[in-house]
């Protein structure tokens, strides 16, 4: 579910890093008006490698002959509460990023509020707690590990496919991705939810004390509350991507030609017409930029050749300056 | 489990590298993570179709890959990581828009062409730059810059604490896994009805290293506050680098050089 840069327009990434950064910081003040105490900082961090490494052990699912990996946002808040594990979470989600590019630079708070925030925060505070705090039967954590894990993935990968789309670089329609997207997640999660309950449970009966306390550890800091933290949250979304947008559209790209224009005079024979049609489209289309210059207004399949032509020689150059630089190094 | 190793490995060269003294390693971390932040955003800002435009920005990794010292090879896996995704918006776009962009020959180029290959070059681009910025910067400095811009300090502690025990988790899962397949020699995978003891068992375990750790630390003196020693000044190469950097990819985001060239070799 990590989701990679090169589906994601500048404004739509800035905006849920914008969101997550909002909710990371939240969680910080939440921890330490909690009380964190500084034990809990190295448990935290050997958590994070923790579940670094157990995302690496794959396991066979039956009948299927595949094989897949727990994600770990519900069983780190299970252990930790929902706060640590959401910053342990951005802290595996970086070492991703950076040593694996399993996951984007900019595509960094997407994945955060994707695994982490809908995980560790949403879906365990709404479905996990509730449940767990009826009482920690292997029933209720076997219950409440499904439902807030799939549910957890169900919001995170809808949250995929709708930052996916908002960024508009892949043409899928939304509602095709989402029927996509969504069964494949279900399954998923059914298969997380087992696992995750039965490692809750191997925990409930060999230290029963470790699920109890973050279960039922609930006090909430009066002078705190959600909505305190979600209108700003809202509020900051919406500066920076509409600040983002404004300055993307004031450069007119090629998603904004509408598509109907287009499918009209598709069926047409690639004859001369089609270049009339197209010469406007193209125009506006980023193949050939929209800034004039010498000898730029000639025919578009003239452009386009120079386009292509020259592509060809910026990677010559690009390759021979590279290999040059390599050579004068030794 | 080969990923379990190759995973340590690939940290492992990558630290390697980012200890190396080149000039693009001496550089301020401040200054190449924002050149590599603004390095993404100006390529993902260019519109989903175009090629043409996005060529240029292949100068950067380029040019610097050498001087810095970094090999192609690791490069390889980390496409892998990112290609899936990419994969699948690409294709998608070769079958949705299936208008002809232009003519070429008697092949039509349609616009899903163009912009499966500018998703292509968009993922190539932003993996080499991430691949840059971490084979040039140790983790600890990129954190510990982080921290100076005013990241708080739980975050910088479990960014650098999540780091330094990957290598002791990863090879307490390897010898775990290798017990049990020790054990169960026909399986080449955990069975997922062992998987709630397995993990379990590594939960335990990381929880007892995480009692040790902290009484180690509380043993030196530690009140919840890592300090460094380490600063780092900001010269006049760093001044100099973001400035040609900037202006560069600023000239490039506004300014074809692709069809300047090919118009001039026309």
């Amino acid at each position: 579910m990590h989701m990679a840069d090169a589906l994601l327009s500048p404004a739509v990434g800035g905006a849920m890093t914008a969101v997550s950064v909002a909710t990371i910081a939240y969680a910080v003040k939440r921890i330490s008006k909690d009380g964190l105490d500084e034990k809990k900082i190295p448990m935290m961090g050997v958590m994070g490698a923790f579940v670094f490494a157990a995302q690496m052990i794959n396991f066979t699912i039956p009948g299927t002959g595949s094989s897949g990996h727990i994600g770990g946002g519900v069983l780190l808040a299970a252990l930790l509460g929902p706060f640590p594990a959401l910053i342990v979470l951005a802290s595996v989600l970086l070492v991703q990023c950076l040593f694996f590019a399993d996951g984007g630079l900019l595509a960094y708070g997407c994945n955060v509020f994707n695994m982490g925030v809908c995980a560790c925060l949403l879906s365990y505070k709404i479905f996990y707690q509730p449940i767990a705090k009826m009482g920690l039967t292997r029933r209720n954590v076997l219950l409440a590990s499904i439902v807030s894990v799939v549910l957890g993935l169900q919001a995170g990968s809808f949250g995929v496919v709708l930052e996916t789309y908002l960024s508009g670089v892949a043409e899928l329609p939304f509602k095709s991705f989402l029927v996509l997207m969504q069964p494949i997640h279900l399954a998923i999660g059914l298969i997380e939810g087992v696992i995750t309950a039965s490692v809750l449970n191997f925990i409930q009966s060999a230290r029963p004390e470790l699920l109890s306390s973050v279960a039922f550890e609930t006090k909430l800091a009066p002078h705190l509350s959600m909505k305190k933290v979600i209108a700003p949250l809202l509020v900051l979304t919406a500066l920076v991507g509409g600040g983002l947008s404004i300055f993307a559209s004031a450069y007119p790209d090629g998603l904004e030609w509408s598509i109907e224009g287009i499918t009209g005079s598709a069926d047409i024979e690639r004859a001369g017409g089609v270049y009339e049609t197209m010469g406007g489209v193209i125009e506006r289309t980023a193949f050939m930029p929209d800034y004039a210059f010498a000898g730029g207004e000639g025919a578009p399949i003239e452009t386009a050749t120079a386009g292509i032509v020259g592509s060809v020689i910026t990677l010559a150059i690009a390759g021979g300056v590279g290999f040059a630089v390599a050579k004068i190094k030794k | 489990m080969p990923t379990l190793r190759g995973s340590v490995n690939g940290i492992d060269s990558l630290e390697r590298l980012a200890m190396g003294k080149s000039p693009i390693h001496r550089l301020h971390p401040a200054v190449k993570l924002a050149t590599t932040i603004a390095y993404v955003i100006t390529v993902l800002s260019f519109p989903s179709r175009d090629v043409s435009g996005l060529m240029a920005f292949i100068f950067y990794p380029a040019i610097i890959m050498p001087i810095a010292g970094i090999p192609y090879r690791l490069l390889m896996g980390r496409l892998m990581a990112a290609l899936p995704f990419s994969l699948m918006g690409g294709a998608s776009n070769l079958f949705f828009l299936r208008e002809p962009a232009f003519v070429l020959g008697s092949f039509s180029v349609t616009f899903g062409m163009l912009s499966f290959v500018s998703i292509m070059q968009k993922t190539l681009l932003s993996v080499l730059a991430v691949l840059i910025l971490a084979a040039t910067t140790p983790f600890a400095d990129i954190t510990r810059q982080l921290t100076r811009l005013g990241m708080p300090r739980v975050i910088s502690l479990q960014f650098v604490m999540t780091y330094r025990y990957l290598f002791a988790l990863i090879s307490e899962a390897y010898s775990m896994f290798t017990a049990y397949t020790l054990r169960s020699p026909q399986t080449r995978m955990i069975q997922m009805k062992d998987m709630g003891s397995f993990l379990g068992q590594l939960v335990l375990r990381s929880f007892d290293r995480g009692e040790n750790v902290y009484q180690a630390m509380k043993c030196r003196g530690f009140q919840g506050v890592y300090n460094s020693g380490a600063r780092f000044a900001f010269r006049f190469a760093d001044a100099a680098y973001s400035l040609v950097f900037l202006s560069v990819l600023f000239a490039l985001r506004f300014f074809n050089l692709s069809v300047f060239l090919g118009e001039l070799v026309r």
